[in-house]
């Protein structure tokens, strides 16, 4: 199931909660949780929600076994032993596919790769339960005793499938017990309706114009405009859509009492690559960071090794994206000018006033064209879009179709620009100044809302038609 | 979750909109959840776009385990929600402040033909362009010369094999031929339907007379010839091309002022669902004119189910069709096989014409022409078009299409299959 869906929001999330309230004790609470956290994911496939069950098994019995042990030794190889064995799952779901092609093109083999069903969210659940195996070697929390509030952690509905990435000790203690005070459940109304338009209204609407625009048929006829105006649209897509799913999930979370931690933090204001990756998807950043980049030894290193421990992490980090070339290079790219600016440019953490445009539009040139790398799956299509972007392909500057999207959507593209900033916490905080006017601030966010449900739901309508993908075959 | 109803933390007015907001969030949720409880209401079909609402799923263990049973669930529930259609209609406005959208170019992505359901037929696009200051949807086509020559092979093979008929063929260009400068239809990048007209015409044999609808119509491009909001040509459109038909034949036409004529107001056509309902083309809807034969109204058919009914060869009660349906006012719709017999004419002569949609609005101009006019809508016809001109001893033969159909590959399938 899906956020975005109007099943989800009208009959999965209103029946969920509407239980949950009824539900008297920590325990039953739970429960409604749990029980609805596996209907919702068996709804893309019930055969896939017992290889989640299997995982978070496997997790479980493993760190019960390390928490047993006493010597140091014994708990790391099960530690290994358990983490491969989730790695190992995780590679033949997402990943044989991928290599067998590799390997039959490699040697011209007359073979057909298998095709492996990707189960939802096992990119997502599978980095959990490593986080939590290590924990528990680490010491840094305890083995959960119950197996069923184990799978709670790694199925709950909230972050399952999208994200963020929730570390188990951030959600041991109100695992077991919650409380949702007034001003959480509201915070959580605001978050959840707040990601569902980012996600039904603004990233719905840019995918389409980035899908009319970069269109893989026409992708060489394309104008240069055409083409910056579709890569723009879907780097606003990517953000909006992704951190929207963020939103839900802290929104979520908020009304039952749980506190997430933030996954994004306005990625496309950033004033360097380094900064942008403090930004983006920081849950899965500081995973990288604790369980790969510091046990290689991080930055206490030689620079060589330095820069091997970061290649390892931005490599593995690209192809946690998909099991495509174009994520590894995805990934190689972003390592190149991380390396730069620790190595070569050793841009001050802080930029100066004069500094700070330039540095920032640097920093959005060098993401434009990552979020190329990460559009195109075939790497011809980059080619072609990137060359088309230069004229390199005959292509005008401008044609009809680039024209009537942008001058069709240019007031949505604001707005869309503006979701990216941190404009709305700045009015938010200036409102707060004085009193009186912080009432408006508050009469407007208690109406916002029912405002953005509405025009989610409204927008999310059309959803099941869409004339030119319905009938495809 | 209690003590948000704690009188301690409902003091002040920062609790109060607290308070407020959850309450209207959950109640705005819980309204359109019952909305979506009311089943009775839940359509099953979708006159707007033309097609069978999603059907609530069968359950088999095999779309169980895979989890279509259950996407498909999301779907239908979505799909047939009750207030889907107001719901698209209030959102395509909102979506016309998001900037200025004097014209609208949508071409299908992901680079497949766009399709639409139109009553069981998919009819493909190559793309809709809407110019608001003419108040007109243009369907957009990009020729494909390789499936130009599946096309003639399949017209040229079926001459051979009804050798003892005269068969005719004529395909009708797209409206942005009357209306767009070359600049504009360069610009989009559309093909210029003249040049594959005669390009299909130049490679037909000579046992096949190619009718030249375009210069009729061409001569008359000032006229309503096409729908702005439907991509069909209209009766009167149509009419120059059955001009054609008859110098091509050489009988004389019925004048057009001979002809009863009835206008059905609020039209909107496949274009309107197409764009998602855009507001523009909402606003100006088309009108349908229709020429009601001298002969004979009447026509019987088989439908696509296989039952016989009768019907009008122009249905005078069309007004009362809804504003998706009114082009439904010629011949019955899209029928696999039927006839008309015009008992004032009395020489035997027949003629049969295989047809997709654009036949419609063409064929009854025949009636006064013929006595017999049997018309074969190629997409559901299972029979064989061989046997039934030797069956019915017909005269003449007339493949009738648009020119998209001469670049897509299934519906030339299909005309291959009648005349295999």
């Amino acid at each position: 199931m899906v956020f975005s869906s109007m099943f989800f929001i009208l009959v999965f999330l209103v029946l969920c909660y509407g239980v949950y309230l009824l539900a008297k004790t920590m325990k039953q609470k739970n429960t409604v949780l749990l029980v609805s956290s596996l209907i919702f994911y068996a709804w893309g496939g019930p055969a896939l929600c017992l290889l989640l069950c299997l995982d978070t098994f496997i997790c479980y019995i493993g760190a019960r076994i390390i928490d047993t042990c006493r010597d140091r030794k014994s708990r790391l190889a099960y530690t290994w032993v358990t983490v491969l064995t989730c790695l190992a799952i995780l590679v033949l779901f997402k990943y044989t596919g991928f290599f067998a092609d590799n390997f039959i093109s490699l040697f011209g083999l007359d073979l057909t790769a298998p095709s492996i069903v990707l189960p939802i969210g096992i990119s997502f659940y599978t980095f959990q339960l490593i986080s939590y195996v290590i924990d528990v070697y680490r010491a840094e929390v305890k083995a959960q005793k119950k197996y069923w509030m184990l799978l709670l952690y790694a199925s709950l509905f909230h972050q399952c499938i999208a994200g963020p990435i929730v570390r188990y000790a951030d959600v041991e203690r109100e695992l077991e017990g919650r409380d949702a005070t007034l001003p959480d459940v509201s915070r959580g109304f605001t978050r959840f309706s707040v990601g569902l338009a980012k996600k039904a209204v603004l990233a719905n609407g840019c995918a389409a114009i980035a899908d009319t625009l970069l269109a893989g048929d026409t992708l060489g006829t394309q104008s240069s405009f055409g083409i910056i105006l579709g890569v723009f649209a879907y780097a606003l897509q990517l953000y909006l859509d992704f951190s929207a799913y963020s939103d839900m999930a802290i929104g979520m979370g908020l009304m039952v009492g749980f506190h997430y931690k933030e996954n994004f933090n306005y990625p496309y204001v950033a004033h360097s690559v380094t900064d942008f990756w403090r930004r983006w998807h920081m849950s899965l950043s500081s995973f990288f960071r604790d369980y790969v980049y510091i046990p290689l030894g991080g930055n206490r290193v030689s620079v060589p090794k330095h820069i091997l421990n970061l290649f390892i992490v931005w490599a593995l980090t690209g192809f946690w994206h998909g099991a495509s070339w174009n994520f590894l290079l995805w990934g190689i790219f972003y390592f190149v000018f991380l390396a730069l600016e620790k190595f070569v440019l050793r841009f001050k953490k802080q930029p100066t006033a004069l500094t700070r445009i330039p540095r920032t539009l640097y920093t959005l040139t060098v993401v434009f064209f990552g979020t190329m790398l990460f559009r195109f799956t075939r790497l011809s299509d980059f080619g072609r879009a990137f060359v088309g972007i230069f004229g390199g392909n005959g292509n005008t500057f401008m044609n009809m179709q680039a024209q009537s999207q942008f001058v069709g959507n240019i007031f949505f593209l604001i707005v869309c620009v503006l979701a990216c900033t941190p404009i709305v916490p700045a009015i938010s905080r200036l409102l707060e100044k004085n009193p009186l006017t912080k009432k408006v601030g508050l009469v407007i966010s208690a109406a916002a809302p029912v405002i953005l449900i509405v025009l989610s739901l409204l927008a999310l309508a059309g959803d099941s038609y869409n004339p030119f993908i319905y009938f495809q075959f | 979750m209690k003590n948000i109803f704690n009188k301690e933390n409902t003091r002040g007015f920062e609790n109060k909109t607290h308070l407020i907001k959850i309450i209207s969030s959950t109640a705005v949720l819980c309204i359109f959840a019952v909305v979506g409880l009311l089943f009775f209401f839940r359509p099953d079909y979708s006159e707007n776009e033309k097609r069978n609402l999603t059907e609530f799923p069968k359950f088999t263990f095999e779309a169980f385990f895979s989890g279509e049973y259950f996407s498909q669930i999301s779907l239908w529930y979505s799909d047939t929600y009750p207030l889907r259609e107001p719901m698209i209609d209030a959102n395509s406005s909102i979506q016309s402040i998001y900037g200025n959208r004097e014209d609208q170019l949508i071409i299908p992505s992901g680079g497949g033909d766009a399709t639409v359901e139109n009553g069981g037929a998919v009819e493909q696009f190559g793309g809709i362009w809407i110019q608001n200051d003419t108040k007109t949807a243009y369907e957009i086509f990009y020729n494909r010369k390789s499936v130009n020559d599946r096309y003639i092979a399949a017209i040229n093979g079926a001459a051979d094999k009804l050798g003892g008929a005269h068969v005719y063929n004529m395909v009708v260009p797209l409206h942005y031929t009357y209306k767009l400068t070359s600049e504009q239809i360069s610009q989009v990048g559309a093909s210029d339907c003249v040049d594959v007209v005669d390009y299909i015409y130049s490679g037909l044999d000579d046992s096949v007379t190619a009718v030249d609808a375009h210069s009729q119509l061409m001569a008359h491009r000032d006229e309503y010839i096409y729908y702005r909001t439907d991509h069909h040509w209209t009766a009167r459109g149509a009419y120059y091309a059955y001009v054609a038909f008859c110098q091509a034949k050489g009988i004389t036409p019925t004048p057009l002022e001979e002809y009863e004529r009835v206008e059905f107001e609020g039209f909107l056509g496949t274009f309107y669902a197409q764009s998602n309902q855009n507001k523009t083309l909402k606003d100006n809807p088309d009108y349908v004119e229709a020429f009601v034969p001298k002969g004979t109204n009447l026509l019987s058919a088989v439908t696509q189910s296989g039952d016989e009914t009768e019907y009008a060869v122009v249905y005078k009660g069309a007004g009362k069709y809804s504003a998706a349906n009114k082009y439904l006012c010629f011949i019955g719709g899209d029928n696999p096989v039927s006839e008309i017999h015009n008992e004032k004419i009395n020489n035997g002569s027949s003629i049969v014409v295989i047809k997709e949609s654009y036949g419609n609005a063409f064929v009854p101009f025949l009636v006064d022409s013929y006595e017999y006019v049997y018309i074969i809508d190629y997409r559901y016809f299972d029979g064989s078009l061989v046997d039934f001109v030797s069956e019915n001893k017909i005269d003449d033969v007339l493949f009738l299409n648009y020119i998209s159909t001469t670049s897509t590959e299934s519906k030339i399938g299909q005309i291959e299959g009648i005349i295999e």
